[in-house]
């Protein structure tokens, strides 16, 4: 949504989540796989984060902000709650 | 006066009026329109809109397929999307006419509807008229029947099936498809982003503007699928004037404000009793709860992300009070 970031893909050579996980899963090291490259997005881009690919968000400079669109899993903070506007 | 059957249902197609349009009827349903105004006779009266915000409902009705729960045209008329069936109803979220049992209600296949819906825009939209269009970019609705303009009101529903500009999926825009960057959005960037594939992951390492894709979008007030993981459907949407229907929701919406500034009027979705109002500028986000309905003002074209829940079972567990209206507890 806003700022640089970088995204980098890994395919591994054996997959690190097991089948029907929903979710992002953190990953203790990096897999051992093959690069598939990288992106850099900006503000009002969109990417796309490949199933079974592990990946990983950098940032160079500026804060950045993203909108990450996924499926509700062990990672998942839930803050809507403490910061939605009530009256 | 002709006679053609549908699944289902008779359509009666009357002889042109003085001003050239034809007159529709379905089930007991009668539209008639005029220079200035649509009338809508059903069993007992008769319900009138002003023929430019008919058409704008109506057009969104039929491209969105009856959308996500109910489709008010006004506080009086509009459909209710049962996925399979459609309501067509009069008064049945109008308190006054609940309470004095004056509300009216069919219920109609909706491949039917659909097909008599597009019918009534196909004859009555005049040329030189886009019912999609912001008011400052199209012509006038009203007077007697001229032309047509089929290009407008027949335009391909654009869903990604997976993510936008995928090979086979759904496609960028670009002048050269002729599809000019939109008067109000030459301030958005049309940067590229940078993509570093290795050999064989070129179709794999992908990533678009979206910003630019929304820029160049010629309609109003028409979420479009750009995105799809499992039923989360990431729908942005350029909105400039007053979205065309008031929304009554069968499941909570979320909305993301992407630029600009949307100002919200939100209503008790069976009542039309005031709930609250809401003003979302760039970077805030709002969720609509499953027992409102909202309608929304834009005061310049805005950039507006609808996120949707497609999950089928949603209308049946918010009904049932299996799940709360709201998304969280306070």
């Amino acid at each position: 949504m806003d700022g640089d970031i970088e995204v980098h893909l890994i395919k591994p050579f054996q997959p690190v989540v097991p089948a029907g996980k929903e979710g992002a899963i953190r990953l203790d090291a990096e897999p051992k796989g093959k690069n598939m490259g990288w992106m850099k997005v900006k503000r009002g881009h969109m990417a796309l984060l490949p199933k079974g690919a592990a990946y990983q968000f950098r940032n160079h400079g500026e804060p950045g902000v993203m909108l990450l669109q996924t499926i509700k899993g062990d990672l998942t903070v839930e803050k809507w709650a403490e910061i939605c506007q009530t009256f | 006066m002709s006679t053609a059957t549908l699944t289902g249902t008779t359509l009666l197609t009357a002889a042109q009026n003085k001003l050239g349009y034809e007159s529709f009827s379905i089930g007991k349903f009668t539209f008639e329109r005029d220079e200035y105004f649509a009338h809508i006779i059903y069993p007992g009266n008769r319900h009138i809109m002003p023929i430019e915000a008919f058409l704008r409902a109506l057009m969104r009705d039929v491209a969105w397929g009856f959308f996500y729960g109910t489709v008010n045209f006004d506080n009086v008329f509009g459909t209710i999307n049962h996925y399979g069936t459609v309501e067509m109803y009069i008064g049945l979220n109008n308190f006054a006419y609940r309470n004095s049992h004056r509300e009216y209600v069919e219920t109609f296949q909706s491949k039917d509807l659909k097909k008599f819906f597009e019918s009534i825009l196909a004859n009555w939209t005049n040329e030189g008229f886009d019912p999609f269009a912001a008011p400052e970019e199209t012509g006038e609705a009203y007077g007697p029947k001229r032309g047509d303009n089929l290009q407008a009101i027949q335009r391909e529903r654009l869903a990604a099936k997976r993510f936008l500009g995928l090979p086979g999926d759904l496609k960028l825009r670009g002048d050269a498809e002729g599809q000019p960057v939109n008067r109000q959005f030459t301030d958005v960037s049309q940067e590229k982003p940078e993509l570093h594939p290795e050999p064989g992951f070129e179709s794999e390492v992908h990533a678009v503007n979206l910003f630019a894709y929304l820029s160049r979008s010629d309609v109003t007030w028409n979420p479009s699928v750009v995105s799809v993981v499992h039923d989360s459907l990431l729908c942005p949407t350029t909105e400039e004037h007053i979205l065309p229907i008031i929304h009554g929701n069968d499941r909570v919406e979320w909305f993301v404000q992407l630029s600009d500034e949307i100002i919200w009027d939100v209503e008790d979705k069976m009542t039309g009793a005031p709930v609250c109002k809401v003003t979302m500028k760039a970077g805030d986000v709002s969720a609509m709860p499953a027992d409102i309905r909202h309608r929304g003002y834009s005061p310049r074209r805005s950039m507006l992300l609808v996120w949707e829940n497609n999950d089928g079972t949603l209308p049946q567990r918010y009904a049932s009070g299996e799940f709360k209206p709201y998304p969280v507890e306070f």
